[in-house]
C-alpha cells in the first residue's frame, strides 16, 4: 500500500473491535446512503485503467524525436 | 491552472432569495448524496446546474434558482477527476475495508458509507471531493478513426465540500434566473 491514509485506516480497523465497528457502522447504515458499490468501482477500474491498446503493426516506422532525454512528448 | 473554481449550487425556489444568499450554500443530507453528506456544487459549467434544476424541479412543477460562489481546491481536495493518485487511494481504501472483513452485508459496501466512516474517525482529512459523472448520452471522441481509444468529453464534474469554512470563498449569490 502506498497511501499513508490507507495505512491509517488499516491501523484503525485493525485496532477496532467488531463490536465497536458495528456500533459506528450501524449509525452510518441507518442514513440509507446510496452510491457506487465497491464492486462497481473495482469493475470500472479494471475496465478503464487496465486497457488493451491497439498495437501498431509490425514494422511500423515512428517519427521519434531525436533527443536523448526520453521526453514524454 | 488556477485552483480556485467557480461553483454552482441548484436550489428550489421558494421565493426566499434573501434567505438563500444569507444562509447558503446548503448541505445535502439526502440519501442519494453519493459522496456522503456535504455541500454539493457543479464545477464551473452553469449548464449542468440548469439541467439539474430542470430535471429536479421544473419537471416536478417547481421552480429553482442557482447560487454561485468560488471554491479553493488547493486545500486538501480529494480529486477523483484530476489526480490519478487519489483514484488509486480510493481503491486502497476499498481494499483495506474488504480485507478487514468487518462489513458483513455486501449491500453496505458502498463508497459514501466508507467516506462517512473515515470522516467520523478522523482518517479522511480532505476538505472537498471532486468527482465526475457520466449521463446517459456520453460523447466519445475517438483519437483516430480506426482506433478503439477515446476520451469522453461531456462528463459532468461535481464538488462535494466537506469543510465549508476552509474552502468556500464568499459571497454566495443567486445569479439564476437573471
Amino acid at each position: 500500500m502506498n497511501s499513508p491514509l490507507a495505512n491509517k485506516l488499516k491501523d484503525l480497523l485493525d485496532n477496532m473491535s467488531q463490536e465497536e465497528f458495528n456500533k459506528q457502522w450501524d449509525e452510518i447504515v441507518s442514513l440509507d446512503l446510496q452510491g457506487p458499490s465497491f464492486a462497481d468501482v473495482l469493475e470500472y477500474n479494471a475496465s478503464h485503467f487496465n486497457v488493451d491498446y491497439d498495437l501498431p503493426e509490425e514494422g511500423t516506422i515512428y517519427n521519434v524525436p531525436t533527443n536523448s532525454y526520453n521526453l514524454a512528448a | 491552472m488556477s485552483n480556485i473554481v467557480t461553483a454552482y449550487q441548484t436550489l428550489e425556489d421558494r421565493d426566499n432569495i434573501d434567505e438563500i444568499e444569507f444562509g447558503g450554500p446548503f448541505k445535502c443530507t439526502r440519501n442519494d448524496a453519493w459522496l456522503g453528506h456535504g455541500y454539493y456544487f457543479w464545477d464551473t459549467n452553469i449548464d449542468w446546474a440548469i439541467a439539474w434544476g430542470t430535471g429536479s424541479y421544473i419537471n416536478k412543477g417547481k421552480k429553482f434558482v442557482i447560487g454561485r460562489c468560488r471554491i479553493d481546491l488547493s486545500k486538501d481536495c480529494f480529486d477523483l477527476v484530476g489526480c490519478v493518485a487519489h483514484w488509486q487511494e480510493l481503491l486502497e481504501f476499498i481494499e483495506v475495508f474488504t480485507s478487514s472483513q468487518k462489513i458483513s452485508d455486501p449491500k453496505q459496501r458502498i463508497v459514501p458509507n466508507i467516506i462517512m466512516f473515515m470522516k467520523q474517525n478522523g482518517v479522511f482529512p480532505y476538505k472537498s471531493i471532486r468527482a465526475a459523472d457520466f449521463h446517459n448520452r456520453k460523447i466519445q471522441l475517438y483519437f483516430k478513426e480506426d482506433h478503439r481509444e477515446f476520451m469522453v468529453i461531456n462528463q459532468r464534474v461535481q464538488i462535494c465540500v466537506i469543510d465549508i469554512k476552509e474552502v468556500l470563498l464568499h459571497p454566495f449569490s443567486v445569479i439564476y434566473p437573471e
